[in-house]
């Protein structure tokens, strides 16, 4: 092996696994060496700043505003649903305050839900079945776990 | 006799391994009491699995494994996730428990490595702490997260790298 060792060479020859190639090389090769001692002394430093001594605090949510209250939106959404669904099965509710309120709820209804979920409510016969649609969307995770299952890519 | 056997043996594993799983999970979790309820939840797991006999079981790697289901169902959850530490406040280290490498890192710098740890996606995260920290070879590592050892060396790669950029930052 006459060229150099990547990142990864090094990287899999600190941890003892790197290949009997890339360890002869650098048995050879003083700047792979220096490469290598250098990363040794970089994650001894990482490893006693995460090991010893005190824990870091928390300090404030990270959360983007968007997420921070989507929970909220969607819960005043959830609240405003079922509260007209009640009125409507009502004797006492009249088609035209049903009417007005529709087009707003559509509209917040589709900025936080997905055109899934919101056949799934307008499918439901039911308030029990459009509960649990909502309580159901409501409970999905975010959409970087969900969309990779947390099995594989890192939600970077 | 087995059933104080029994006791005994949890008794060792947990004095063995508590300071271990905790600070496991606060790796995991950079959080003291969410750390500790989720630690309390692993060691009942385990007394649990004591009481019904469990077979010839390593536990070290057990209880690692049951630490990492754990905090990881810890960040699925929804309010804890929204909740999570934004920045790291360090505590200054009491002087008089410094070995001589601790002091070679300044306050910023540990400061500065903390943070590039807790913005570790959690995978990242996860496969650092159990290969770099706890010193488990690619394959464990990759039985224990059911992920091939070529994801887990992609994760390592990434990981260093993040945390190394914040070692070499110039103070």
């Amino acid at each position: 092996m006459s060229h150099c060792l990547g990142e990864r060479a090094l990287l899999d020859l600190h941890g003892g696994e790197g290949t009997a190639a890339a360890r002869s090389h650098v048995a050879t090769c003083a700047a792979c060496e220096a490469r290598l001692e250098a990363l040794g002394t970089e994650l001894a430093l990482v490893r006693t700043a995460l090991t010893t001594g005190p824990m870091p605090r928390a300090t404030r949510p990270r959360s983007a505003p968007l997420v921070r209250w989507t929970p909220v939106a969607a819960a005043a959404t959830l609240v405003l649903a079922l509260g007209l669904a009640r009125l409507g099965g009502a004797p006492s509710a009249g088609p035209r305050g049903a009417a007005a309120a529709t087009p707003e709820l559509s509209v917040v209804g589709e900025a936080l839900f997905t055109d899934d979920e919101l056949a799934g409510v307008a499918t439901a016969e039911t308030d029990d079945e459009r509960v649990a649609v909502l309580d159901a969307a409501l409970r999905g995770d975010w959409p970087c776990v969900e969309a990779t299952g947390f099995a594989g890519t890192d939600c970077e | 006799m087995k059933a104080a056997l029994r006791v005994d043996g949890y008794e060792g594993l947990f004095r063995a391994h508590h300071a271990r799983i905790l600070r496991l999970c606060q790796l995991l979790l950079a959080d003291r009491a969410e750390a500790e309820d989720v630690s309390q939840e692993v060691f009942v797991k385990l007394l649990r699995a004591h009481r019904e006999g469990a077979g010839a079981i390593t536990w070290g790697p057990w209880l690692t494994r049951v630490a990492v289901n754990a905090c990881r169902d810890r960040r699925r959850s929804r309010w804890w996730r929204s909740w999570r530490a934004a920045g790291v406040e360090l505590d200054e280290m009491p002087a008089n428990v410094r070995t001589p490498e601790e002091a070679a890192l300044g306050r910023e710098q540990r400061g500065r490595i903390w943070s590039a740890f807790l913005d570790l996606p959690p995978r990242q995260r996860e496969v650092f702490v159990l290969r770099h920290l706890e010193g488990w070879s690619t394959e464990e590592v990759a039985t224990a997260l059911g992920l091939h050892a070529g994801s887990v060396k992609r994760h390592l790669f990434r990981a260093v790298r993040r945390v190394r950029r914040a070692v070499e930052q110039p103070t």
